[in-house]
């Protein structure tokens, strides 16, 4: 456990030091990060003393074997390379030497800088959605403050310690810490962000907008859920293909990302939807293994014992079936009647609708407009291209190949936005001619 | 002339069942705290709504052959009863009565329709002498009267919230000529409009709403106002559903500074679409000088309620004072669940109930995300 940093004092030191780490970062050009970005993730995909560490820690931390946790380093590591992050920023700004000095785009002189700080408030997710928040901001050449969320994993820290060995100076731009409790030193910090990124629930973001002066650029990620759609024909050619992609997705980290589906929209019976439930609950537990919900915290418990009162209410009306009692951490439940794609009432549990017609799927996700992160499908072709631009219509903002879920690239436009041209300030150059 | 058809016997039986039910119900309700039930009535009136319930519920019956209780003689007290989820009043029909026997329905939050449960009556006489008895003895234990502004919608136009209904009897009971519904579309009192005039007129006032009515109507409005003497406030919700997103000490706080209300004159409610009563905080009663009740802390339960603190797995009551999972027993859901499972935390203190970490009123702290957030706590 991590003290935190407390009083005007430590918390006003540490805010110059990083501002200072900041504009050192700033003069060094932009390729020069990535490169040492890059090199600190392939040491984190590949075998080594940091990935061997890393993985035990978040292994003992989740409560899971050092497989399911290899899995989340693998997805998230995998996608930070050179290339992508180059690839990453030139998609978002134009060309990656914009951020170090006047370049032509878009017919005007132009250059970006990025925020003299930028502080990231995280929430518990995917282990590697801190890392990701903390390149964003070298991708901008900026100096961060993440926040990590109470009891979180130190994956984030471990990155940095990473880094550290690479090149010290880029490093000491990024400060993983929590700060003291109080509103003193928050507003410290956040007095002297130039953009504040949050991620998390609906309350959060309130009482941050609440918070925040108008000169602070605010990016706020607000909840958000994802869900799976399979097509007649993906399940009658392979329904253990289908059942293995949308466990992979379901079960990625233990259902705590925004990508993982909550809910699947099956073109099938509702009988051979319920044929799911058994197996799909079998892998998400073997891929996932966490402790049972007999173990787990009050709330949820409270939370799992009236729904699972619920079920027996519908089962009873023959609405649906489950799988996943108390002695399971997972539950897959098989509804008779397709419904919208609700959060649901407790984390790892995914709800299996069936459709005749999986165009129906489209009206069902529209009740959820704009929140939805991610649709994973699996079908032939046209069918699934017919079904993305209907997707796209109603809000939804990743359309992928079921099983790539967790996969998404480096440049992937988290909530429907893009993720460096809100961290940065442009200048245009007139020449007077 | 048409003659209106006899009720076949099975509905004839309900109906004087129900009718004999109501008649004890009522007397209850109306005995109050001045002549509460004893244990004893409280437990054979609640067994006997159990069993009208098991009698003309199927799907209740099915699920109390789930839990093992195959008939109402199986149940020896009130606390075998087998609860009924919140959840369940989303999956059918959760009624006593036939659909024509429908008075109101209440509709609980839900991102669409199909996902929100609905709370049907065959009577708002058992619901509407509840939320009376309550508020006369938290809200308004001093006055006949007293102006009332909601912040809500007028009743017309959201007949299927129960906490508008909740208002629109308080306004019909004790709301002077100047009460008014706040909010809405047609009929809307501009709110900083209404507390104007209550300054200016010197007429203490209630006002009255959900903690996230509250908050919207503070920040869409600059102003702040010295509210006469005697007015308070009461804050419903920021316990369930969307409400959540209120933080209880920042909006107590906002009261006291915005509408000069003290904190000891902001009542709080805890109430469910899926009860038909309400439970309140004493901190007006006790505010007030009122029968020199011992100080509490907590939401009061009324004596025609209690409220089961158990183990969310096991169904077994936690210990004394130890955090558990709420199950009510509302004598005034005649027509529905008499017992009510929720999700929702709390624990048992001295004649009430204190929800887990949501103690309203409270300082700023743990009662949020927002709370916690900037509080250093995630």
């Amino acid at each position: 456990m991590t003290r935190s940093v407390t009083g005007p004092v430590e918390v006003g030191e540490r805010v110059r030091a990083l501002v200072a780490a900041g504009e050192r970062l700033r003069a060094r050009r932009l390729e020069e990060v990535l490169e040492v970005v890059a090199e600190a993730c392939r040491l984190w995909r590949g075998p080594g003393p940091d990935r061997e560490a890393g993985e035990h820690a978040l292994a003992a931390h989740y409560g899971v074997p050092r497989p399911a946790i290899a899995e989340i380093l693998d997805a998230g590591f995998g996608s930070w390379t050179v290339g992508s992050l180059r690839d990453w920023v030139a998609g978002e700004l134009g060309d990656p030497t914009v951020m170090d000095g006047f370049v032509p785009i878009g017919g005007a002189e132009r250059r970006t800088f990025g925020p003299r700080l930028a502080v990231f408030l995280a929430a518990h997710g995917v282990p590697t959605s801190p890392v990701a928040d903390l390149i964003s901001a070298l991708c901008v050449k900026s100096s961060a403050w993440l926040k990590p969320a109470t009891g979180a994993d130190d994956l984030a820290r471990r990155f940095v310690r990473t880094l550290s060995e690479i090149d010290a100076g880029i490093a000491a731009a990024l400060l993983v810490e929590e700060w003291g409790k109080g509103e003193a030193d928050g507003e410290l910090i956040l007095g002297a962000a130039d953009v504040l990124v949050a991620t998390g629930g609906a309350e959060t973001m309130l009482a941050i907008q609440r918070k925040v002066s108008v000169e602070t650029r605010l990016v706020l990620h607000g909840p958000r859920t994802s869900a799976a759609i399979v097509l007649r024909e993906a399940l009658d050619a392979d329904s253990g293909a289908v059942i293995a992609a949308l466990a992979r997705d379901t079960a990625f980290a233990g259902q705590m990302g925004c990508l993982s589906p909550v809910v699947a929209y099956v073109e099938a019976s509702p009988r051979q939807v319920a044929d799911l439930v058994e197996p799909l609950h079998a892998a998400c537990v073997q891929r996932w293994p966490s402790a049972p919900r007999a173990q787990a915290t009050l709330a949820e418990r409270a939370a799992f014992a009236e729904w699972r009162s619920t079920a027996g209410v519908e089962a009873a009306s023959e609405r649906g079936s489950w799988r996943g009692d108390v002695d399971s951490a997972w539950t897959v439940v098989a509804r008779r009647k397709a419904g919208p794609p609700d959060p649901p009432p407790v984390p790892r549990m995914l709800t299996l609708n069936p459709l005749e017609d999986i165009v129906d799927a489209v009206d069902l996700l529209a009740a959820r407009r704009d929140t939805i992160a991610a649709v994973g499908m699996s079908g032939p072709a046209d069918r699934v291209t017919d079904l993305a631009g209907s997707l796209a219509e109603v809000g939804v903002e990743r359309i992928c190949p079921l099983g790539r879920m967790q996969c998404p690239p480096a440049a992937w436009r988290r909530d429907g936005r893009t993720t460096l041209t809100d961290l940065v300030r442009w200048v245009d150059r007139e020449s007077g001619r | 002339m048409t003659l209106p058809r006899a009720a076949p016997p099975r509905e004839k039986a309900r109906r004087d069942e129900a009718e004999r039910l109501d008649v004890e119900i009522l007397s209850a309700i109306g005995g109050g705290w001045q002549d509460p039930l004893t244990e004893g009535e409280f437990d054979r009136l609640a067994r006997e709504v159990f069993a009208h319930q098991f009698r003309f519920i199927p799907a209740y019956r099915r699920l109390c052959g789930l839990a093992g209780v195959s008939a109402p003689a199986d149940v020896a007290s009130w606390r075998g009863i087998p609860p009924v989820p919140a959840g369940a009043f989303k999956v059918g029909r959760w009624a006593t009565f036939p659909p024509d026997a429908e008075v109101a329905a209440f509709r609980t939050s839900g991102t669409t329709r199909e996902a929100s449960g609905v709370h049907r009556l065959d009577t708002l006489g058992l619901a509407n002498a509840a939320i009376l008895k309550s508020a006369r003895r938290y809200v308004v234990p001093d006055r006949d009267r007293i102006r009332c502004l909601f912040l809500s919608p007028p009743p017309g136009s959201a007949r299927e919230s129960s906490l508008v209904h909740m208002f629109a009897v308080y306004a019909e009971a004790f709301g002077d000529p100047g009460s008014a519904f706040a909010l809405g579309r047609s009929g809307g009192v501009a709110f900083p409009a209404a507390l104007d005039a209550a300054v200016s007129e010197g007429v203490s006032v209630l006002v009255a709403g959900a903690a996230l009515a509250w908050l919207g109507v503070l920040e869409s409005s600059a102003g702040s106002w010295d509210l006469p003497p005697g007015s308070r406030a009461l804050v419903t919700g920021g316990f369930k559903g969307a409400a959540r997103h209120a933080d209880p000490g920042a909006l107590a706080e906002a009261i006291g500074a915005r509408l000069g209300i003290p904190l000891s004159h902001q009542v709080q409610e805890y109430g469910m679409t899926e009860l038909s009563s309400q439970l309140y905080d004493d901190r007006l009663r006790r505010a007030l000088g009122f029968d020199g009740e011992p100080s509490t802390e907590g939401f009061r339960v009324p004596p025609w309620m209690r409220v089961r603190v158990v183990e969310p797995f096991s169904g077994r009551d936690v210990e004394p004072g130890e955090t558990g999972a709420l199950v009510h027993v509302d004598l005034a859901n005649r027509g529905s669940a008499v017992v009510v499972q929720t999700s929702d935390l709390g624990a048992a203190v001295e004649g009430g109930i204190r929800l887990a970490g949501r103690e309203p009123g409270a300082e700023s702290r743990g009662c949020s995300l927002a709370a916690e957030l900037w509080l250093g706590r995630g």
